[in-house]
C-alpha cells in the first residue's frame, strides 16, 4: 500500500490515531480539524485515500461533504464515524462513491 | 435624617460596577488559561495514544512513559478535574475504538495515573461520587474492580444501586440475571430498558437457564424486566410463564406481559388465539379491553374467531 492519505477528524484523539494507523501503512498522511483547515491549504494533491468524519461544528453533514468533494480530488473515499444510522450512509451514498462506511466502534485494522 | 449625596451613590455604584468589571476579565483569563490547559492534555493524551497503538519503527512506548508524559500534562492527585477530564477522554476514545486496539487501550488504562480514581470514587461516602466511580469503571471496560462493585446492585440510593446493576450486565452478561431474586428494591421502567438494551449488547443469543431462576421472585419490577428480556430475545418458550404472569396481582407486570404476548404473536396466529382466549382471566376489564382492541387490528383473526361472531350476533 501507499500514497496520499488525508485524515480530517474533529476528535483529537481519533485524529492522532487514524493518522498514525495510515503512516504505518505506509502512506503519506495530512491530518487535519476542520473543513476550515481543509480550505486554508491552497494546492491540494490528487489523494489516494480520504477519510472523514461526519460530525463537525457549525455544519451539516450533507453541506459538509458536498463542500468537502468540490474543494479535493480524490480516489477512495471512506467515513469513520460515531454517526451509523443507515440513513446518513444512504444520503452519502448520494453524494460520493463510498469505498467504506465504519461507525464506532471501528476496528481499524479490518479495515481494507 | 440626612439622605446620601448623589455624588457617593454614584461612586459605590461605581465601584460595584469596576469590582464586576474586573471579576469577569479575571473569569474570561481563567477561563481561557484552563482552556488551554485541557486542550494541552488532549494533544498530550493524543499523542501517547496513538504513539502506543501504533508505534513508529524503532519507537516504543511504555505505559510508564505515558503516565510520565501526562502527569508532566497536569494529570496529578491535586488536580481532580484534570483526572475528570483525562477519565472522559479515556472514555470517549475507548467507545471509539474496536478489536485488538480496544483491548490494547483497555491494558494501558489500568497501568497510567488515574488507575484507582474510578475505584477510589466507588468507595466514597458520597452517592453521587460512589455512582460515577461505578459508571467510569464500567465505560472503561475495567472488571478487576467488579467484585466491589457487586455488594452495590440492591443499594438505598437509586443512583448507586442503577449504575451497580448496569457494571454487572456488562462485565458478566447473562449471569448477571442471578442478581434478580435477591433485588428488593425499585427496578424503574427506564432501568429496565437500559438492562435489556445492555444485555442485548452484550450477548446477542440468550440462556434460558438464568432467567427462569428470576420467575420465582416476588419483586414485580424484576417479573417485569424478565418480561422484557423475554420480549427482546423473542423467546417462544416461556408462554407458560407469561401466561401465569397474565393474571398477576400487578397492573404492570399484566401490561408489560400484553406487550410482550402481542410482540411474541405478531406473525403467529396461534399466539393470538391463546391470547384472545386468555383475555377474560386478566383481572382488570381496562386491560381485557386493551387487549381486543390490539387483536382488533388483525381483522382477519377476530373477525373469523367463533366467539366474536357469536358477539357481534348477540349484541345486535
Amino acid at each position: 500500500m501507499g500514497g496520499k492519505a488525508l485524515v480530517i477528524q474533529e476528535n483529537r484523539v481519533m485524529n492522532r490515531i487514524l493518522e498514525r494507523h495510515f503512516l504505518s501503512k505506509g502512506y503519506q498522511c495530512l491530518a487535519l480539524h476542520s473543513l476550515d483547515a481543509v480550505k486554508g491549504i491552497i494546492a491540494h494533491p490528487k489523494y489516494d485515500l480520504v477519510v472523514t468524519d461526519l460530525l463537525f461544528q457549525g455544519i451539516r453533514s450533507v453541506d459538509y461533504i458536498v463542500e468537502l468533494t468540490s474543494l479535493i480530488q480524490y480516489q477512495r473515499f471512506v467515513v469513520v464515524t460515531s454517526l451509523g444510522q443507515e440513513r446518513m450512509k444512504r444520503q452519502i451514498m448520494k453524494l460520493t462513491k463510498l469505498d467504506g462506511y465504519y461507525d464506532f466502534p471501528v476496528d481499524l485494522d479490518s479495515m481494507n | 435624617m440626612r439622605s446620601p449625596d448623589i455624588f457617593t451613590l454614584i461612586e459605590i455604584s461605581c465601584f460595584f460596577l469596576g469590582c464586576n468589571i474586573v471579576l469577569m476579565i479575571l473569569m474570561v483569563q481563567y477561563r481561557k488559561y484552563r482552556g488551554k490547559r485541557l486542550s494541552n492534555l488532549e494533544a498530550v493524551f493524543a499523542d501517547c495514544v496513538s504513539s502506543y497503538l501504533y508505534p513508529r519503527p524503532g519507537e516504543q512506548i511504555t505505559s510508564a512513559e505515558v503516565g510520565e508524559a501526562l502527569s508532566k500534562a497536569g494529570v496529578k492527585k491535586c488536580f481532580p478535574g484534570n483526572i475528570d477530564y483525562l477519565i472522559q477522554l479515556m472514555i470517549r476514545t475507548q467507545r471509539a475504538l474496536g478489536g485488538i486496539n480496544h483491548h490494547k487501550i483497555k491494558k494501558l488504562y489500568s497501568e497510567i495515573p488515574p488507575y484507582g480514581v474510578s475505584i477510589a470514587k466507588v468507595r466514597s461516602k458520597k452517592w453521587s461520587v460512589k455512582a460515577r466511580g461505578i459508571r467510569e469503571i464500567y465505560e472503561m471496560d475495567q472488571p478487576q474492580y467488579l467484585k466491589e462493585i457487586v455488594p452495590y446492585y440492591n443499594h438505598k440510593n437509586i443512583y448507586v444501586r442503577r449504575e451497580a446493576q448496569i457494571a454487572l450486565v456488562v462485565f458478566l452478561g447473562w449471569e448477571s440475571l442471578s442478581f434478580l431474586p435477591m433485588l428488593t428494591r425499585r427496578v424503574g421502567l427506564w432501568q429496565q430498558i437500559k438492562i435489556v438494551e445492555k444485555l442485548h449488547d452484550v450477548d446477542k443469543s440468550y440462556n434460558i437457564g438464568y432467567l427462569r431462576n428470576c420467575y420465582k421472585s416476588s419483586n414485580p419490577d424484576v417479573l417485569q424486566l424478565v418480561i422484557r428480556i423475554i420480549k427482546k430475545y423473542q423467546i417462544m418458550s416461556e408462554t407458560d410463564f407469561l401466561e401465569k404472569m397474565l393474571c398477576h396481582d400487578d397492573y404492570e407486570v399484566r401490561e408489560a406481559v400484553i406487550y410482550c404476548l402481542l410482540s411474541l404473536g405478531v406473525k403467529n396466529p396461534e399466539m393470538r388465539r391463546l391470547l384472545y382466549s386468555l383475555r377474560t382471566t386478566i383481572p382488570s376489564e381496562i386491560q381485557q379491553t386493551q387487549v381486543l382492541k390490539y387483536l382488533y387490528k388483525n381483522q382477519d383473526f377476530i373477525l373469523n374467531h367463533p366467539e366474536f361472531v357469536i358477539g357481534l350476533n348477540r349484541s345486535a
